[in-house]
């Protein structure tokens, strides 16, 4: 990239940046906060200036998608933390701590035990086939066109419904923490994403999560050590004054909702479980180590970092039942127990305005904002990826493709996805996305894990078996999800819902692997017959590491 | 040597089975284990919510659900960890060993 137009578009950027803030502080309708915009504004020269030393260092493909392969395993658990932590787990889990008590401790739980599956199933297989994509696996012996397409596609979903997510909760936060229109909100983040991935390509996107990943994990250990100092550093203080807080009471402590929905919510934990190991973003970061040791590593330190911000998160949720449900001036008129001022998923915001003031509570803010940027970019990167190294540099081009040619299609594509994304963001302004996560979870646990997990373990899977599995997971996972409560009822107005439950995985999973079972079984052509033979040496170079893809010499 | 050759000779090497039959035994196992665990926990809360929020004797207010929730975090984790040394100290070794084998 010629300096004159980096050095252009930076400014242009910072100018961007610049007078979003003013006008933010122009016609705000609460006090800015002063301490939001200092720390956001450091938060992203930080990044910026990060994207700008890492642009220097992305020469070709393998830089732009993988880092090179040299980030180290301590480093990517951070990033995959980072990439894993979203700001809507933040404030959604805290919140359904605070709204439902235990119920939020079994998603968390959910949300946290795909993770040594990952480790003990995947990891090191992911490593030692994948280079740049998840359908550089799933290809690996089965047909390069076919399931690449399918590959691609369900990726690109998966990375189009979670970008909403994000946008919308991006627009809603930011107008209300600091004040900015919700469209000039969506923009920022959109262009900032893009200059981010297509400057500074996975190095600059790892280190933005890394620095993410502490900031929140940081500013949760300090808000949780407010918290119990607030309860005399005892947690049965802290639950005992919940319970009697809460309108429940000791209903709090057992299941709430979950438990009178059985199926709905078996559905919903296999989602979460299985759908983490789906996501193309997630799973992309295991090809920017070195080798299959660095990528344990790499899950053992994200899962444990994980692990810690669950418990925080439900801690927080936990504490803000008696100390945020307490005090009327964070209800909407003063009323304790009716609507919490800025909506249902404030609870940890009010949390950290109680106990550290404007100063917490701008931190926070600042890092929720940060939280957002920090996962669209993974976001973008994987889409971009599937773009361009699966559909243009292999499918289109059937392999022939330059690397710089490649390049360019991923700056192009990445340019896209963020003007795609900024144009959802506001097309889906005002409108109930909570069921896109659900959605989310669900493409990915019924179409690409099953895919992913048959292509590195079982033998007998063919093209066919992989792509019919995959697609007949992809069709009623997202069938399911248009006919459930969430959109039939509250979204397109209908009286009731023809499909009963919000989570599709309980009936698209399974229903994937059982129609790639039956079709592989059936596939007698030749082309299946060599693909099951070549079964052994890939699985040779699964469990050896021999002929994978090494580190890019600097 | 082209990689197939070498993908077969490692093949045949006795030691490949080894590394294949224990590291994907110890893998299954501690999936086995995970989910077993969570499945139990899962069923609790479905079919006996009384026995998750009994609070065990000297655990002031924390009910056995939420130590359950922590083991389970905590316990995950822990297991990752046991997995790292396990393959670090077996499995790896067993893979340097067919691969010298190979190395030209």
């Amino acid at each position: 990239m010629k300096l004159i137009t980096r050095v252009t578009l930076f400014s242009l950027l910072s100018a961007v940046s610049f007078v979003a803030v003013a006008q933010a502080s122009l016609q705000s309708t609460r006090e800015p906060n002063i301490t939001a915009i200092v720390i956001f504004l450091a938060f992203v020269i930080t990044t910026i200036g990060i994207t700008y030393w890492a642009a220097g260092r992305t020469h070709s493909t393998s830089d732009f998608y993988t880092a090179g392969g040299g980030i180290s395993g301590v480093q990517n658990g951070f990033a995959i933390a980072g990439d894993y932590m979203s700001a809507a787990t933040l404030l959604g889990v805290s919140s359904m701590v605070y709204s439902t008590g235990f119920d939020g401790m079994i998603y968390s739980v959910s949300a946290i035990l795909g993770w040594p599956l990952i480790m003990f199933l995947m990891a090191e297989r992911l490593r030692n086939l994948g280079r740049f994509t998840l359908a550089d696996i799933i290809s690996y012996r089965l047909d390069p066109v076919g399931t690449r397409v399918f590959s691609a596609c369900s990726s690109l979903i998966i990375v189009c419904f979670y970008l909403i997510v994000q946008m919308v909760g991006a627009g809603q936060l930011i107008n209300l923490l600091f004040g900015l229109d919700y469209e000039v909100a969506v923009i920022c983040v959109g262009v900032l994403m893009v200059v981010y991935v297509t400057f500074g390509g996975m190095v600059a996107t790892t280190w933005v999560q890394i620095i993410k990943a502490v900031l929140l994990l940081g500013g949760g250990l300090f808000l949780t050590l407010l918290a119990f100092k607030h309860f005399g550093f005892s947690l049965e203080r802290m639950v005992d004054s919940a319970v009697t807080s809460h309108q429940n009471a000791g209903a709090i402590l057992g299941s709430l909702k979950f438990a009178s929905d059985p199926l709905s919510m078996i559905s919903m934990s296999l989602g979460l479980v299985f759908g983490v190991a789906g996501l193309p973003h997630i799973m992309m970061r295991f090809f920017t180590v070195p080798d299959a040791k660095a990528a344990r590593k790499s899950v053992f330190v994200a899962t444990g970092l994980i692990g810690l911000f669950f418990i925080l998160v439900c801690v927080l949720g936990m504490s803000a039942i008696s100390i945020v449900g307490q005090q009327p001036r964070f209800f909407e008129q003063g009323i304790i127990g009716g609507t919490l001022l800025g909506g249902g998923n404030m609870p940890v915001m009010h949390l950290a305005q109680a106990l550290g003031g404007d100063l917490m509570f701008g931190f926070l803010a600042a890092v929720a904002f940060a939280t957002i940027l920090a996962v669209v970019s993974g976001l973008a990167l994987a889409g971009a990826s599937a773009l361009s190294h699966d559909l243009y540099a292999n499918v289109l081009c059937k392999g022939q493709s330059t690397s710089l040619k490649e390049m360019r299609v991923s700056r192009w594509a990445t340019i896209g996805l963020g003007l795609v994304a900024i144009a959802l963001g506001i097309v889906f302004k005002g409108q109930n996305v909570a069921f896109l996560v659900a959605l989310t979870f669900g493409i990915a646990a019924s179409s690409n894990f099953p895919v992913l997990l048959l292509a590195m373990y079982w033998k007998g899977l063919t093209s066919r078996g992989a792509i019919c599995g995959g697609l007949s997971g992809l069709v009623s996972s997202v069938a399911l999800v248009v006919l459930s409560p969430g959109v039939w009822v509250k979204v397109l107005h209908h009286p009731e819902a023809i499909f009963p439950f919000d989570y599709p995985a309980l009936f698209s999973m399974p229903l994937a692997f059982g129609i790639a079972w039956v079709v592989s079984c059936l596939d007698r052509s030749s082309a299946a017959n060599l693909e099951r033979t070549t079964f052994e040496p890939q699985n040779v170079r699964a469990e050896t590491g021999w002929g994978a893809n090494t580190a890019a010499q600097h | 040597m082209s990689s197939n050759l070498v993908y077969q000779k490692i093949r045949e090497n006795p030691q490949y089975r080894t590394l294949v039959r224990s590291r994907s035994r110890l893998a299954f196992t501690l999936s086995a284990v995970v989910l077993g665990f969570y499945s139990l926990f899962i069923a609790s809360v479905l079919w006996q919510p009384q026995l998750l929020t009994h609070v065990p004797p000297g655990s002031g207010s924390l009910t056995i659900g939420i130590w359950a929730a922590l083991i389970l975090v905590v316990g995950s984790w822990l297991l990752t960890g046991l997995y790292v040394l396990y393959a670090n100290n077996q499995f790896d070794k067993l893979t340097e060993a067919l691969l010298k084998g190979v190395r030209p």
